[in-house]
């Protein structure tokens, strides 16, 4: 056998072991990553969507969080501005979750029979914080 | 305002000037000899790069004796060639290299060995070793 | 000082056109002036960047609060050096910073490469002045994007600096990173001047293969202080939580890693010539496209990056170049034929070309789980993300099999290897690795990966220790030295190799490290004083920690409320941990930012103890703390200086040389026979 031959055998493997670590690691991790309202109209088209886990991207409604302080529980509301719903979290957040101003979140969990998100994760994102636009404060000096 | 206006223009000046200095004003930069290029960018120097390579993976016991000589024997001719097909780029010690890697091959293709007292390597025809002095016994 | 930074903006960008276009649409190769007064233009547009550079820190320091990137990310009460890495900490300053660095980079490529390569260098003037050229455009055209831009009132003070940025990680994390991605446009440079040149010997390659190497020491090391930024600064007990982000970063990495190992075949045998230069200008484009993916917020990632339409700057760029570096290649591929053919499987050249394929199937599969979230959405419509639970499951084992390589190549030969050389070879470094999982058997591991990945760290440290060992004795027998100077000159004659060996070593702890994290506990708990949490350590023994009390004060810019806690070791006081909340303030006392934590570490060679204060509820003396034990994540730290001592004896100045090769032959004893030479 040619060794241009042996090498392709080689590279044959490697290519396909590549393929199905990536393909069955798709199947097998892969979660949806939805918004509220593609989240509310699937469980409402089939519901056994309500046991799969999955992960939802959306923005903390301002005030909405209530925190149990002997539990670590906490309860929010998140929206996209069409579907909203309450989440709930057991342990710590990050210090960027917060309801002040409309800070996007990721979270991850299963959304319950009850209408209740369980989200087991939670991330907090800080995009637009201090990107908001400067507002002249009165008095200040003006422009020289 | 005014500071940085003349700022602004001394720095085009400059710019403007160190664009269009080698068009206006072309000294004699071109006319520099290059430097020698690298061994690895001609065909001798990679050939003996080679041989130095094939003569440590022996010395390491990565190659077997046979394939050693095959492959000594193969970059030694390619050395030599390359050296016949440009000898007018072959410097002194070039030339004393390639002059070694010939021998070297004659060498190798007899019954090579090493010193039983310091283990330095014998060519065939030693009668003592170069290192210590020691007879030479394979 | 913003007219003369925008005025050296405008310069720099039609500098930077018009070298460009003389270098691409004018035949300078009959013209030395006209040559000369093209790569000039790389050393004109860094100085023009130079002078936008100045003008920028200036304005940073007398807190000219007028320009907009002075207010939005500097305060009164920052303190000075963080003035200095303001420089970078948005935006605007990224791409300005950006500029400056290839600007430079482009003026040092010039200077640096010997003459003898003259035919290639206004092609590598072009190539990087269209690059610079775009940059700066972005920053003159892209919406909000120049640094030097002013607000129509001037605030009393600016919005002071991400606390997560006033970290000394920080200060180097993002420069590092960045030299890197920048430093690749140099060999992409080559690459494509040897391409449009029709130079296709190894002179381009040898011309920037230390700019190869720069760059990926460059990134290595931007790519580890980002770890220990993530693990001391987010608080989350990691190093690496798979972020597109993150993986941006790896993916050139990973394709310029690959390379640093195939062009060795084409330098010593001409082979794999398309190869390389498709691995250099896909990294280039992997460099690019990590630049779009944190700018452009494409995809969802926890780093949190300015969101604008300057994204899209980049993926224009990106797709532009794209078409046009591998149309250019296309069109010399003829040229591009191999010198030789492979001749055995068994050789050193094998071993590469697996290391290549497992690199970038590695590279290929990160590229894949960072897109999937947006080809699933194209393909069926609905989003779907995959988590650091895909990424490991797919490269756990591709990583391994690289590991397992990293101890193969070097016991092959080039060229070709003889079965029986090789088992002799091959015994030290099996043996160093069934002794090391016999010793982990012993200790009770069970958990497959750990194990698999701890042999083979063994396997490969025989490997390194013993090309070390038999080169040592092969000089010192051809050569008659003493131990000490055998390594010496071993090293010194053959800096890539051994050097790339020490990276090896670097390697084998970071593999070491992440089998550690394999073993990491956690707990979250809420303590009141005096109240103890105990946690298990994967070694066996338990710690103790007890909440002392939250103490609460004011620094400079901010006021703390520090969480301490009383470490036990198996019942024996260790120390104390401390775990701050921070409110970070203007100088007028108002609040600036959401709080931030400091997590309180206790290191050592065996684990890291790991603390976060997560806060007292409403004002209770109670505090919340979440508890990790990290085994061996000091070795990442460790490992990452092992890798840049040996990355620095690969690039130490100087190559193979005549006078060492004469000295390969002692053959004192006898004259050579000079006619000889021309039989």
């Amino acid at each position: 056998m040619k060794p241009a031959t042996k090498f392709a055998i080689g590279a044959a493997v490697i290519v396909s072991a590549v393929t199905l670590l990536i393909v069955e690691g798709v199947r097998q991790t892969g979660t949806y990553f939805l918004t509220p309202t593609q989240l509310v109209e699937r469980v409402r088209d089939d519901t056994t969507f309500h046991d799969v886990g999955l992960k939802v991207s959306a923005k903390v409604v301002r005030g909405s969080i209530s925190r149990d302080v002997a539990s670590r529980q906490i309860d929010f509301r998140i929206s996209d501005g069409t579907a909203e719903f309450p989440v709930r979290y057991v342990g710590l957040v990050p210090d960027t979750f917060t309801d002040a101003n409309d800070i996007d979140v990721v979270v991850e969990g299963k959304y319950g029979r009850d209408g209740v998100f369980h989200a087991v994760d939670v991330i907090a994102k800080c995009g637009s914080r201090y990107e908001a636009v400067w507002e002249e404060p009165a008095g200040t000096l003006t422009r020289r | 305002m005014g500071a940085e206006a003349i700022a602004a223009v001394l720095v085009m000046i400059a710019l403007l000037w160190l664009i269009v200095q080698p068009m206006v004003l072309p000294g004699n930069t071109s006319e520099q000899p290059d430097d020698p290029p690298d061994m690895e960018e001609t065909d001798r120097g990679r050939a003996l790069l080679a041989l130095r390579e094939i003569e440590f993976d022996q010395a390491t016991g990565k190659l077997s004796d046979d394939d050693f000589a095959e492959l000594h024997a193969r970059y030694t001719k390619a050395a030599v060639t390359a050296i016949e097909a440009d000898p007018a780029g072959v410097t002194a010690s070039d030339a004393i290299e390639g002059m070694i890697a010939a021998r070297v091959a004659t060498i190798s293709d007899g019954a090579n060995g090493f010193c039983e007292q310091c283990g330095a390597r014998l060519p065939a025809d030693a009668a003592f070793c170069a290192m210590c002095g020691a007879p030479a016994r394979r | 000082m913003t007219l003369l930074g925008d005025f050296a903006l405008w310069a720099a960008m039609l500098i930077g056109l018009w070298t460009a276009a003389m270098a691409f649409f004018v035949p300078w190769q009959s013209r030395p002036a006209l040559a000369t007064s093209i790569t000039r233009g790389a050393h004109a547009a860094c100085l023009a960047l130079l002078v936008a550079a100045v003008a920028l820190w200036r304005g940073l320091f007398t807190h000219d609060f007028n320009i907009e990137y002075v207010a939005a990310y500097t305060a009164r009460n920052l303190p000075d050096y963080y003035l200095v890495t303001a420089f970078w900490a948005g935006q605007k300053g990224s791409l300005l910073f950006w500029a400056v660095v290839l600007s430079i980079f482009g003026a040092l490529a010039q200077l640096l490469t010997p003459s003898r390569h003259r035919d290639l260098l206004p092609y590598v003037a072009g190539v990087t002045s269209v690059v610079l050229a775009f940059f700066v455009g972005v920053m003159l055209f892209g919406d909000g994007a120049n640094p030097f831009e002013r607000l129509p009132f001037t605030p009393p003070d600016g919005r002071g600096l991400n606390p997560q940025l006033q970290n000394p990680g920080m200060i180097a994390h993002p420069p590092t990173l960045y030299l890197g991605y920048i430093s690749i446009t140099i060999p992409f440079a080559f690459a494509i001047a040897a391409l449009l040149a029709r130079r296709l010997d190894t002179g381009w390659i040898i011309a920037m293969r230390k700019w190869a190497l720069a760059s990926w020491l460059f990134l290595s090391i931007g790519i580890t202080i980002g770890m220990w930024w993530a693990y001391i600064e987010l608080g989350w007990g990691g190093v690496w939580a798979w972020d597109p982000v993150e993986n941006a970063s790896l993916h050139p990495w990973l394709t310029l890693t690959a390379f640093l190992h195939s062009v060795m075949i084409q330098e010593k045998r001409g082979m794999l010539k398309r190869w390389n230069v498709g691995l250099v200008i896909g990294t280039f484009l992997l460099s690019i496209f990590g630049t779009f993916i944190t700018r452009s917020g494409v995809i969802a990632s926890v780093h949190s990056f300015t969101q604008s339409d300057v994204g899209y700057f980049f993926l224009a760029f990106l797709f532009v170049t794209a078409i046009a570096s591998f149309t250019l290649l296309y069109t010399r591929w003829p040229a591009l034929a191999p010198e030789a053919k492979l001749e055995s499987m068994l050789s050193r050249e094998g071993a590469f070309l697996y290391n290549n394929l497992a690199l970038v199937g590695i590279a290929f599969s990160v590229l894949w789980g960072t897109l999937f979230p947006i080809l699933s959405e194209a393909v069926h419509g609905t989003k779907i993300s995959v988590g650091p639970a895909f990424f490991n499951r797919v490269n756990v084992p591709l990583g391994l099999f690289l590991l397992l390589l990293t101890g193969v190549g070097p016991l092959i030969a080039w060229r070709k290897a003889s079965p029986a050389n090789l088992r002799r070879q091959f015994i030290a470094p099996t043996l160093g690795g069934l002794v090391t999982l016999a010793t982990m058997l012993g200790f009770g591991m069970r958990a497959f990966y750990p194990l698999v990945s701890l042999t083979l760290t063994g396997f490969v440290t025989v490997t390194v220790i013993q090309e070390f060992t038999r080169g040592v004795r092969a000089r010192m027998r051809l050569h008659a030295e003493n131990a000490l100077l055998a390594l010496v000159h071993l090293v010194g004659r053959n800096r890539r190799r051994y050097g790339g060996y020490v990276v090896h070593i670097g390697i084998v702890l970071y593999f070491i490290a992440f089998t550690g994290m394999a073993f990491r506990t956690e707990q979250t708990v809420e303590l009141a004083p005096l109240e103890s949490a105990t946690i298990e350590s994967p070694y066996g023994h338990t710690y103790t920690l007890t909440h002392l009390g939250v103490s609460q004060y004011a620094a400079l810019n901010r006021h703390v409320s520090a969480a301490t806690l009383d470490v036990a070791r198996d019942g024996v006081r260790i120390g104390s941990i401390k775990s701050e909340k921070r409110q970070h303030v203007d100088s007028f006392g108002n609040p600036t930012f959401e709080p931030s934590t400091e997590v309180g570490i206790r290191s050592d060679l065996r684990e890291d103890l790991y603390v976060v204060f997560g806060g007292t509820p409403d004002g209770t003396e109670r505090a919340q703390y979440k508890i990790v034990v990290n085994p061996l994540v000091s070795w990442f730290w460790i490992g990452g200086v092992v890798l840049v001592i040996g990355g620095l004896l690969t690039m130490w100045p100087g190559g193979p040389q005549i006078r060492a090769a004469r000295r390969i032959m002692p053959q004192a004893g006898y004259a050579v026979p000079l006619a000889s030479v021309s039989e």
